[in-house]
């Protein structure tokens, strides 16, 4: 059953003078088994639009289902289960490790699900398998003595031992190293593609989503301005950029081509495919 | 400032940097990147006397950071700054921040003004001098922050990810306004990042690995290498991996670092092609 949002709008402070507007009339849908990037500039409304999939925030207009239940409508114990299907993972989250020991940190969710002996054991080894976390030689660390990269994805795994069927990921590359990203990227394909979770993914780094996702939707002053394969919104880098959207590099440097070689296509995913189009118009001395 | 054969542990043991030899000019615009846990931040800590070396010394205009009474003058000098603007910041309005280490520098209150005025100038936040900090997106908060080390008129400015948490226009922002101080103002700057991007416009860049200085050279030399930066954790810049890209395709272009050239070379390239 998907994420659908209906025309949804949300104001923070409703009806009080400062009311500031942060989305209006989206309409959204997410599939599991599907990678969605979101991007868009500072203040777009990019974080209440993930704190609105999950019932942390509930829409101020229109309405959002989750597995065909609204939030808004929800009690306690319903809004508990709703919360163990759709996982949402906060900037930095590994601030939020508390546990002296990796195993505890991970055990803490599915634990309060009721889980314990061999089964609880078998969860968390499977959430840091996912993860590419050690089982033998991390669980029993203290998280503050791990890398920033494996704090990280220490507390995703946490997040991913209750198994929820979406993962919602705000910036999880941010502050990382070069191979602490890589790895988790690619933890990121895997948990759609072999665990077939639904996933949406917000970043700054435009190479990183377009690189990964499925669908991206650019917000820009809390309305979805653009919407397609990362191929399309590529290809459509002028209007991106009159967003006020930075184009990765070796786009830009495709765009800018386009003046004098106006035969080179545009849409194209990642400094490979943008080297291989270069290289086709060379080739044929467009 | 000079490092001379620094090494330095923290308490339980884990040693973090290894006989370090670094020396910075007056006015330089020095680079440093390395993966995580390479001794970058902790290198950074020890040029303002926050750290103190195990072994070695690290003298700031000669001041040595392991003396006591010269650690106020080395602080003056050597000005510091973080990832997290919102955990470096102590007022509520954006000048008052700014004047709040001139302030506490017992300056007369004419030149605490002015201060702040030419702080807030090179930063490009005049405009927003009377803006409530709450206000200001990431990027305005960290140029505030960026000011108020400026005001206290630092030689030297070391700055650990100061984009680590910025979006892309807050970070070339925040990177165009370091290179401005850097050139107007002659102070130095000590930049710690993660994106070799940034090191584009520096003078030199430093790569440190396993807390020692693993390779150092000019931009045009350290970036343009994507193998030897891999070996360090590092990715070389978008234009250089394209630039490798389109060599594996029979196209040998120059190394370049920049969008512009790059674009120049390879059309200019499809022209020479065309004449043959």
């Amino acid at each position: 059953m998907p994420i659908v949002f209906s025309e949804v709008g949300y104001q923070y402070a409703q009806g009080l003078p400062w009311e500031r507007i942060a989305l209006r009339n989206i309409n959204l849908q997410v599939e599991k088994n599907e990678m969605l990037g979101i991007i868009g500039p500072t203040g777009s409304g990019k974080t209440t639009l993930l704190q609105l999939m999950n019932g942390i925030l509930t829409a101020s207009q229109g309405q959002v289902l989750i597995n065909g239940a609204n939030p808004a409508n929800m009690r306690g114990t319903e809004m508990t289960r709703l919360r163990r299907q759709v996982g949402l993972v906060f900037q930095s989250p590994e601030d939020q490790l508390f546990e002296n020991q990796v195993y505890d940190d991970i055990a803490f969710g599915p634990r309060n699900l009721g889980l314990t002996g061999s089964e609880l054991d078998n969860r968390v080894k499977w959430a840091m398998e996912m993860l590419e976390l050690d089982f033998a030689s991390l669980s029993e660390r203290k998280p503050q003595s791990l890398s920033g990269g494996q704090k990280r994805r220490v507390a995703i795994a946490g997040l991913l031992a209750i198994d929820p069927e979406y993962l919602i990921l705000d910036e999880p590359g941010a502050g990382l190293d070069y191979e602490g990203r890589l790895i988790l990227l690619s933890v990121i394909n895997k948990l759609c593609r072999v665990e077939g979770k639904g996933i949406v993914l917000v970043s700054h780094r435009l190479q990183d989503v377009f690189g990964t996702v499925d669908r991206v939707v650019v917000l820009v002053d809390g309305k979805i301005a653009m919407e397609g394969s990362p191929r399309d919104i590529l290809a459509r880098g002028e209007q991106l950029e009159e967003l006020g959207i930075e184009l990765p590099a070796s786009n830009q440097v495709l765009q800018r081509l386009t003046d004098t070689m106006p035969q080179v296509s545009l849409g194209m995913r990642g400094v490979v495919e943008v080297a291989g189009e270069i290289n086709r118009c060379l080739r044929s001395k467009l | 400032m000079e490092i001379k054969g620094v090494s330095f542990s923290y308490p339980d043991g884990n040693s973090v940097l290894k006989d370090i030899n670094l020396q910075i000019k007056p006015g330089e615009f020095l680079v440093l990147l390395g993966r995580n846990a390479s001794g970058k931040s902790t290198l950074t800590k020890l040029l303002n006397g926050l750290l103190v070396p195990n072994d070695g010394d690290v003298l700031v205009d000669g001041l040595n950071t392991r003396d006591q009474n010269k650690l106020l003058s080395v602080r003056q000098r050597v000005g510091l700054l973080f990832s997290n603007p919102d955990n470096q910041l102590v007022a509520s309005i954006v000048e008052e921040d700014v004047a709040f280490g001139p302030e506490n520098l017992g300056l007369p209150s004419t030149e605490i003004r002015q201060r702040v005025h030419a702080a807030l100038a090179a930063v490009d936040m005049e405009k927003h001098r009377t803006d409530s900090l709450q206000s200001l997106s990431g990027g305005q908060k960290q140029r505030t922050a960026i000011a108020g080390v400026l005001a206290l008129r630092p030689r030297y400015m070391v700055l650990d990810e100061p984009t680590a948490m910025l979006d892309p226009l807050g970070r070339s922002e925040v990177l165009k306004t370091l290179i401005s101080i850097n050139q107007k103002e002659q102070t130095a700057i000590i930049l710690v990042t993660h994106f070799p991007e940034e090191a584009v416009l520096a003078d030199r860049v430093v790569v440190m690995d396993g807390g020692r200085i693993a390779w150092s050279g000019f931009p045009q030399e350290v970036l343009t290498d994507p193998v030897r930066l891999n070996s360090f954790g590092l990715e070389a810049p978008e234009i250089v991996l394209l630039a490798r890209e389109l060599k594996d395709r029979g196209h040998n272009l120059p190394p370049v670092l920049e969008i512009d050239s790059m674009v120049k070379l390879i059309q200019k390239y499809r022209d020479n092609l065309k004449e043959d």
